[in-house]
């Protein structure tokens, strides 16, 4: 009976680390979604900095070998004009603006480190549970329970692929990465020799 | 030749039929909540918050002063950590109210913020729970420690589900309440109480069968997108929203009749203003002064709250909720001391 409850213990404290290793392993959780206003939600306007209509020259040419779609050719001085100071963001604007990968990929880092570290006192504070006590059936079966529930979940946590996230397994990877779809590209083109704006579109 | 006739015990006499009838109207009024919580979830949830939120804090504060010693004597610990918690994280939860309503904060910082008070408050629990194990009768509750070690674990891995699934436990611990005063005043309906409380997985089984599918409630008026959001909605996605609010209701219809009508009638049948059970009252004038006026300020904030109701529902209910996390958090104290 001695050595099946350590070895019971033993079993769980492996399994209560996989979980945490394999939570650690976990894509970050999604960014919490907005909270409904006080007032009844009305659909805001795009911001429009600033509006200039200019003429445009259309000129049809083989782009196959520049790889984009359309090309805008506009002079210094027109884009002086667009990209004069309009308004300056407001600290809501900036605060809106999802934070980088890089912060939010350590922010969860953390979180998972702290759940890792708290799953790990689980573990350790079991000793404290069954130190200097016979162990009843009860205990055992639940011990057994809360193994059987936290390898499940190690199990099905490692290597898992999140449609949508990055693959953060190890070295073996189940599928691989899908081919990006070639995505529709513009390239504009500052010259200070060009009158107006001129919009290129393939033949 | 005389035959001896058995009569059998008067039917009034047995525990069974002395409880048919409170059972009777149980099953009608928890039928009833089920019924308009599924079909008119959000004019129900409207409903009921506005009739009984304020009535069930007031008695539930009432119970609160009648379990509370009047000296706290070898308990003063306990009671210490147990207010003063109640009062620093019901205070913490103001700050995230305001965290999450900021513009200056990044979504991070709130996950954050609120993984480190869902952490506080199992601490909190945990602690009580063990002062409350060394008290007599002493009981064996160290496996309390790696379970909670296991839900800070959950509270950081998963902030916002933590906080939902807080919102749906907190509506069932009324009915834990109620089983364990039963057990002390009307032992003999104990039993046909926890019975009953099998139907409660049927009754939300049954919801969820009715409901899984059901397309999310309109989400364009601004009250119907905050009751949504208060039952969990944009934070267990994929989960109808009709759904979640049916079952919130549900459960807080519950959870409101434990407090007004089952405790008070059934456990403590006298008026909230008689004091003879009070320890706090019965010990000195003082004792009995504060009393009254903490009853009397409870009875004028449930006038207030309607007042707010009346004038602007939506704000006055979003309020509510984060003044009501004091009740939710001083209910902990209490229970264990019932455990």
């Amino acid at each position: 009976m001695k050595i099946f409850r350590r070895g019971m213990l033993g079993l769980g404290l492996g399994c209560l680390l996989l979980c945490a290793l394999a939570q650690a392993n976990a894509p970050p959780v999604p960014k919490p979604v907005e909270r409904p206003q006080a007032e009844p939600p009305v659909a805001a306007p795009p911001a429009i900095v600033k509006s200039l209509s200019l003429p445009v020259t259309i000129q049809k040419a083989d782009l196959t070998k520049e790889g984009v779609q359309a090309k805008i050719i506009l002079s210094q001085k027109t884009l002086a004009e667009l990209s004069a100071p309009g308004k300056k963001a407001s600290p809501q604007q900036n605060s809106a603006a999802p934070a980088s990968p890089d912060r939010q990929s350590s922010t969860s880092l953390w979180r998972n480190v702290i759940a890792g570290v708290a799953l790990s006192l689980a573990a350790v504070s079991l000793i404290f549970v069954f130190r200097g006590r016979r162990s009843t059936r009860a205990a055992v079966v639940a011990l057994l329970g809360v193994t059987l529930i936290a390898g499940g979940v190690g199990v099905l946590s490692a290597d898992i692929r999140i449609p949508g996230e990055p693959y953060r397994g190890p070295a073996k990877r189940p599928d691989p990465e899908p081919r990006p779809e070639p995505h529709p590209q513009v390239q504009v083109i500052v010259m200070d020799d060009a009158v107006g704006i001129t919009l290129v579109l393939p033949e | 030749m005389s035959a001896s006739i058995h009569v059998p015990p008067r039917a009034s006499t047995t525990p069974l039929n002395s409880a048919l009838w409170p059972a009777l109207g149980v099953l009608a009024v928890v039928g009833s909540a089920w019924s308009l919580a599924a079909l008119l979830p959000i004019g129900f949830s409207i409903a009921t918050v506005f009739l009984f939120a304020g009535p069930h804090n007031w008695l539930e504060a009432r119970y609160m002063l009648r379990r509370m010693p009047a000296r706290w004597g070898p308990l003063w610990p306990y009671f210490t950590l147990g207010i003063c918690g109640t009062l620093a994280l019901g205070a913490g939860m103001g700050v995230l109210f305001v965290l999450a309503r900021s513009a200056q904060f990044s979504p991070e910082v709130v996950f954050a913020a609120v993984s480190v008070w869902n952490t506080l408050l199992v601490a909190w629990i945990v602690t009580l729970a063990l002062l409350r194990a060394r008290q007599n009768p002493r009981r064996e509750w160290r496996w309390l420690m790696p379970l909670g070690f296991c839900l800070i674990a959950a509270a950081w891995l998963w902030p916002l589900l933590f906080s939902v699934a807080l919102v749906y436990v907190h509506p069932l611990v009324a009915l834990w309440f109620l089983d364990r005063e039963l057990g002390k005043s009307r032992r003999a309906w104990q039993a046909a109480y926890r019975r009953g409380l099998l139907l409660l997985p049927v009754a939300l089984g049954g919801l969820w069968l009715l409901l899984a599918r059901s397309p999310d409630l309109p989400g364009d008026a601004a009250l119907a997108a905050t009751i949504a959001y208060h039952a969990g909605g944009g934070v267990l996605r994929g989960v109808s929203t009709h759904l979640l609010v049916s079952t919130h209701t549900f459960l807080e219809m519950l959870h409101y009749g434990v407090w007004i009508v089952a405790i008070p009638l059934l456990v403590t049948p006298r008026w909230p203003w008689r004091l003879d059970d009070v320890p706090l009252a019965r010990a000195s004038n003082w004792g009995r002064r504060l009393t009254l006026a903490a009853i009397c300020l409870g009875a004028a904030f449930m006038f207030v709250l309607w007042m707010g109701f009346l004038a602007n529902y939506a704000l006055t209910r979003d309020i509510y909720f984060l003044i009501a996390t004091l009740h939710v958090l001083a209910e902990a104290p209490f229970l264990l001391r019932l455990l």
